[in-house]
């Protein structure tokens, strides 16, 4: 069972008489009016039974070999112990099955992060304007950019909707930007080779 | 890899956007809830399942007063630019105007403020999107009756 429910301001314990009532009742430490809704999962034990050690008629189990198998790893299959044993969702994992699964982030019930290609672009674009590395390297952030539209337009895998409109915007910007140096640049050799007594050339 | 059983049912205001860190969005799938934050280059998602989900605690809080009281002092400061005698004065003035009025307008359209958090027996989550109070009231509404489905055999075991 947990300790109980925290005041979200000060992070004190609540009492149990403040739990689900139906007005707000005050932090009887920071005097915040609280309200606490508490579901029966509270009551639930949330430490897992101790491992029972194993007779030589019983499975063993696969990273504690003296503790008795209680469960089967929904992924791999292996035998476990009440400690090994996690439960993520419905099904019944081992620690080690948890830790690949979110390495390779195949499963969407395993991905806890996606890389956002659309705003690495966009940034790419609008810094090098701002802090004017635009004028030495512009061409290169652009081309940059680009790839990472077209490698992330495929690759970029969030785990809830997200519009494509970031990476069109990023696209154009990289292809207005790369055009708009070359013309910069050639605008410098230009003036250059016109005026060349005013460059001290 | 987009998972089509996500329902979006809160998310943070658009001047979110402009934070870094603080845009937050909550989902609910199937037997969780996702809470989805952006964080510049990266998106973290984190689930709570609705059968351990332990408690939702809120607290009243003043920011929404302090950000009127905010967006207040800089609609009248941005009046001073009418004082001035040129078209380009009453431009920017009426831009400063719009700009501060509409966010104050907003923030009290949103309603009070609240500091929601989410309980498991492994996490508390401090849930940004839902901390105005129409926003709040609709959460528990789609939430709580799912938290007590998922959670009816524990009810009955307790009783037995």
């Amino acid at each position: 069972m947990s300790a109980g429910a925290f005041c979200p301001i000060c992070h004190h314990l609540l009492a149990t008489t403040q739990w689900n009532q139906r007005d707000f009742t005050t932090c009887p430490n920071c005097q915040a009016p609280t309200r606490t809704l508490v579901f029966p999962a509270m009551a639930r034990p949330t430490a897992a039974p101790r491992p029972q050690p194993r007779t030589e008629a019983e499975a063993g189990c696969f990273f504690h070999s003296h503790s008795r198998a209680e469960n089967v790893c929904n992924v791999c299959g292996r035998f476990v112990c009440t400690l090994c044993t996690i439960a993520y969702g419905a099904q019944k994992l081992c620690p080690d099955c948890i830790y690949k699964k979110r390495r390779e982030s195949s499963e969407p019930l395993f991905q806890d992060q996606a890389i956002l290609f659309d705003n690495i672009a966009l940034l790419l674009l609008i810094v090098p304007v701002l802090c004017l590395v635009y004028i030495y390297l512009g061409l290169l952030f652009s081309a940059f950019a680009l790839a990472l539209v077209i490698i992330g337009w495929g690759q970029q895998r969030t785990l809830v909707p997200r519009s494509k409109y970031r990476f069109v915007l990023a696209a154009a910007l990289s292809l207005i930007e790369g055009a708009g140096w070359i013309a910069l640049v050639w605008l410098i050799v230009w003036l250059i080779q016109s005026h060349p007594t005013e460059f001290g050339l | 890899m987009t998972n089509p059983d996500y329902r979006k049912i809160a998310s943070t205001g658009w001047i979110s956007r402009l934070v870094p860190g603080v845009r937050s969005t909550i989902y609910v799938g199937d037997d969780h809830l996702l809470h989805a934050k952006q964080i510049m280059l990266f998106e973290k998602y984190r689930r709570f399942y609705f059968s351990e989900i332990e408690a939702i605690s809120f607290s009243k809080s003043n920011r929404w007063i302090w950000f009127s009281i905010l967006w207040g002092f800089l609609l009248f400061c941005s009046l001073f630019w009418f004082l001035g005698h040129g078209t380009w004065y009453y431009i920017v003035g009426a831009t400063f105007s719009f700009v501060f009025g509409a966010l104050l307008v907003s923030n009290l359209v949103g309603g009070p403020t609240y500091v929601v958090h989410l309980q498991t027996a492994a996490q508390i989550r401090r849930l940004r999107p839902v901390e105005r109070e129409n926003q709040l009231v609709m959460f528990q509404q789609i939430i709580v009756p799912m938290i007590m489905q998922a959670q009816q055999p524990a009810v009955n075991q307790a009783a037995a």
